[in-house]
């Protein structure tokens, strides 16, 4: 039975790249911020990666990371499916600057492409080879999950047979300011990166998988767009869809993942978490990673991670943003 | 096993018109809706033409960002349209968009460089959040089911429309709410005239003399629901969505292959997702902005995808009426697509009037009408992110 497999990962984090991504080693910055110093120019066309904003170039090496060995005369068809959570501002701030200090004419037409969304997907096709579909979309603080959920449903329908899916975000200081003054209080510690998986559609495993996706979900529970609503209602629908999509009892969840955006969050997380998975780890990627768009791609990259190196056996995430959204994936080992 | 998607509802508001009657109207006159800039100063723009929205009134929508006042105005005419107050249980929403709430957060941004800190409170910037749309059409209409908020720039709202109706096919859902809306705002028409791609004149997609694109604004939503439920309510069906291709050109960040590479992928993969034989597909409605390079391209596209059929399928573009409505281009296009199927009528491509020799294709200059038993909507993205839908004529 065609399934759709887990065949790579890649990371770009607070650490450094891979693995490190998650090991984050600077406690005196503002934010957990991607290093300085990375190798990730480093094998690209120089001319092609001059404009590239910090987003574009940390989604291109995760993705990279993540497709690894795959011959680039294979990757014709695959696709790119990413999430966006605050989204690349700083070319869009540097334009509308220009605006104000010197006029329309003073804007710098390199860095234009940069300030559309689809940036750091569409530099991730043209610098991988990726011909298939090219998806950005934003999920607000689920967007890793939201990516992955876009992503499975397209290859199910065969619009791609690969792809690489995840999800960036780039802080900056105007964007921690206003996180800082409007945020959440007591909320993880902000952060930034990139993390991806590469999918593929397939009869039997891909050699070298590392899990596969046996369910995927999303639902709405409409609240102001500012607010996260009601967890209490929002995870039992959700996780009840998940498991009978991936065929799963709860009690076989080995790594439970969920929303602690906010303090009142973790708190309605905890006691759903306890009361319906009791015996399934509850991981603290986002306290781990930062708080950012990307820190449920940085969870999906975990969980498969741990599913290779037979930690555990199946993973849940169920993924909740402000307005109300709900998304949710099943990975487990083959 | 797959089921068919109905389209039962659309609404629309550009610079043509307000609602589907006006910019169907308006669209088979010829006329062209591109004007100088007003909504904010033009300064010293190479070129101030735009193509802004005609004034309207949507009650209830004091708080909310331009663009998303637009997506409510043309929601509901939709959603009127199918004969539903509220989105039935379960169903989705699948918004596309380009820079969503942009011109209420660069102004706030402006004024904060001008030393006026977060005047406008954060709630300004948050509006900037393309998906906040999804949510404001979410609880003012009901749905409960999946959300979708692409930022695919110009082939935005293709995708959502055909990953709507992928939705609608694969069973995750009956009913969706799809489409998108964009507002002119400073960086994208500061940003394209930067670029030197926008007319002084007016938008002439695949004329000889063709100067480049104008950008618009506006907003466009269909209602698809299964056919199955379209049928059994009795819901008027304006048309069928057969399927959707999607392709990227990975060549270049701003600039389309020259041979529209990915454009035809995109083009095959649709008919292909679509099952719809070449020789059965009557009417293109192209992404043609009106730009020397990018209309030729996808010309090449065009012609290599229908081969023998080049003479005898029309292609039209909108854009020279509307302007480039950026992430909600597709959307609107899918409108008019619909409504040609629904008229069985081929609408003029307004701004064309003499062919460009490099561009052969059949490029209707007034209404044509004409036995429409397909339609396809192609949208082309900066970054290469191509998006084709196809619809059939209602049975």
């Amino acid at each position: 039975m065609r399934g759709i497999f887990v065949t790579g990962s890649g990371a770009v984090g607070p650490g450094g790249l891979g693995a490190h991504a998650f090991e984050w080693r600077t406690p005196d910055q503002p934010w957990k911020n991607v290093p300085d110093g990375l190798p990730l120019k480093e094998g690209l066309p120089p001319a092609a990666v001059r404009w590239l904003d910090a987003s574009s170039l940390w989604f291109v090496n995760a993705a990279r990371q993540a497709i690894g060995e795959v011959p680039p005369d294979t990757r014709s068809d695959a696709g790119v499916v990413t999430g966006l959570g605050w989204g690349s501002n700083p070319p869009v701030h540097s334009l509308i600057r220009s605006v104000h200090e010197g006029g329309f004419s003073s804007m710098n037409p390199g860095l234009f492409p940069f300030s559309v969304g689809n940036g750091p997907a569409a530099q991730t096709g043209l610098l991988l080879g990726l011909r298939g579909p090219n998806l950005t979309l934003n999920g607000k603080e689920a967007s890793g999950v939201a990516a992955l959920v876009e992503a499975a449903r397209l290859l199910d329908s065969g619009h791609m047979g690969r792809c690489v899916a995840g999800a960036v975000d780039h802080i900056f200081p105007f964007l921690y300011g206003l996180l800082r003054r409007y945020g959440a209080p007591g909320h993880p510690m902000y952060g930034e990166g990139a993390y991806a998986l590469a999918l593929a559609a397939a009869e039997t495993p891909p050699p070298g998988s590392l899990a596969r996706l046996s369910g995927w979900a999303s639902l709405t529970v409409p609240v102001p767009p500012h607010r996260f609503g009601e967890a209490a209602e929002s995870l039992p629908r959700l996780a009840h869809r998940l498991l009978e999509r991936a065929g799963w009892d709860s009690d076989s969840v080995d790594l439970l993942f969920l929303p602690g955006d906010t303090p009142a969050l973790r708190g309605a997380s905890e006691a759903f978490g306890s009361r319906s998975f009791p015996t399934a780890g509850r991981p603290a990627f986002q306290t781990d990673t930062g708080l950012c768009g990307a820190s449920w791609a940085a969870a999906a990259v975990g969980a498969s991670l741990n599913i290779r190196e037979a930690k555990v056996r199946r993973a849940l995430l169920l993924a909740l943003s402000t307005g109300g959204s709900a998304y949710g994936l099943a990975i487990e080992a083959i | 096993m797959r089921r068919r998607v109905a389209v039962t509802g659309a609404g629309v508001l550009c610079a043509l018109g307000d609602g589907c009657d006006a910019v169907w109207k308006n669209l088979l006159t010829g006329t062209c809706g591109v004007k100088p800039l007003t909504r904010f100063p033009a300064g010293d723009m190479r070129s101030p033409m735009c193509a802004e929205v005609v004034p309207f009134q949507e009650p209830g929508c004091e708080k909310m960002g331009f663009a998303d006042t637009l997506a409510v105005h043309a929601a509901r005419e939709a959603l009127e349209g199918a004969g539903l107050n509220r989105l039935p249980p379960g169903s989705g929403i699948a918004i596309g968009t380009g820079v969503s709430g942009l011109p209420e957060s660069e102004v706030a941004y402006l004024d904060h460089l001008g030393g006026a800190l977060l005047a406008r409170g954060a709630r300004t910037f948050t509006k900037h959040l393309p998906a906040t749309a999804a949510d404001l059409l979410a609880a003012r209409f009901g749905a409960d089911g999946p959300l979708l908020s692409v930022v695919n720039a110009c082939s935005s709202s293709t995708v959502a429309i055909g990953q709507a109706g992928e939705w609608i096919a694969s069973g995750e859902c009956d009913c969706v709410l799809a489409g998108a809306s964009d507002a002119l705002s400073r960086l994208t028409l500061g940003g394209f005239n930067i670029l030197r791609v926008v007319s002084r004149d007016r938008p002439r997609p695949f004329d000889k003399n063709r100067s480049g694109m104008v950008i618009g604004e506006g907003g466009a939503f269909v209602v698809l629901e299964s056919l199955d439920r379209a049928l059994s309510r009795g819901a008027n069906i304006l048309a069928t969505l057969e399927g959707m291709g999607l392709s990227c050109d990975a060549h270049h960040a701003t600039a389309p292959d020259a041979e529209g590479k990915g454009a035809l992928a995109a083009l095959r993969q649709c008919l292909e997702k679509s099952g719809v034989p070449l020789a059965e597909l009557d009417h293109i409605n192209a992404h043609g902005t009106g730009t020397g390079p990018n209309d030729r391209a996808e010309g090449a596209a065009i012609r290599t995808f229908l081969g023998e059929l080049v003479g005898e399928v029309p292609v039209i573009s909108v854009k020279g009426a509307m302007g480039h409505c950026l992430g909600a281009a597709g959307a609107l296009e899918a409108v008019v697509s619909i409504l040609s199927l629904h008229h069985q009528t081929v609408p003029p491509s307004v701004g064309f009037e003499e062919p460009d020799p490099d561009i052969p294709l059949r490029v209707p200059r007034e209404p044509t009408p004409m036995p429409l038993r397909t339609a396809l909507s192609l949208s082309l993205a900066f970054g290469g992110n191509n998006a084709a839908i196809c619809f059939r004529r209602a049975p």
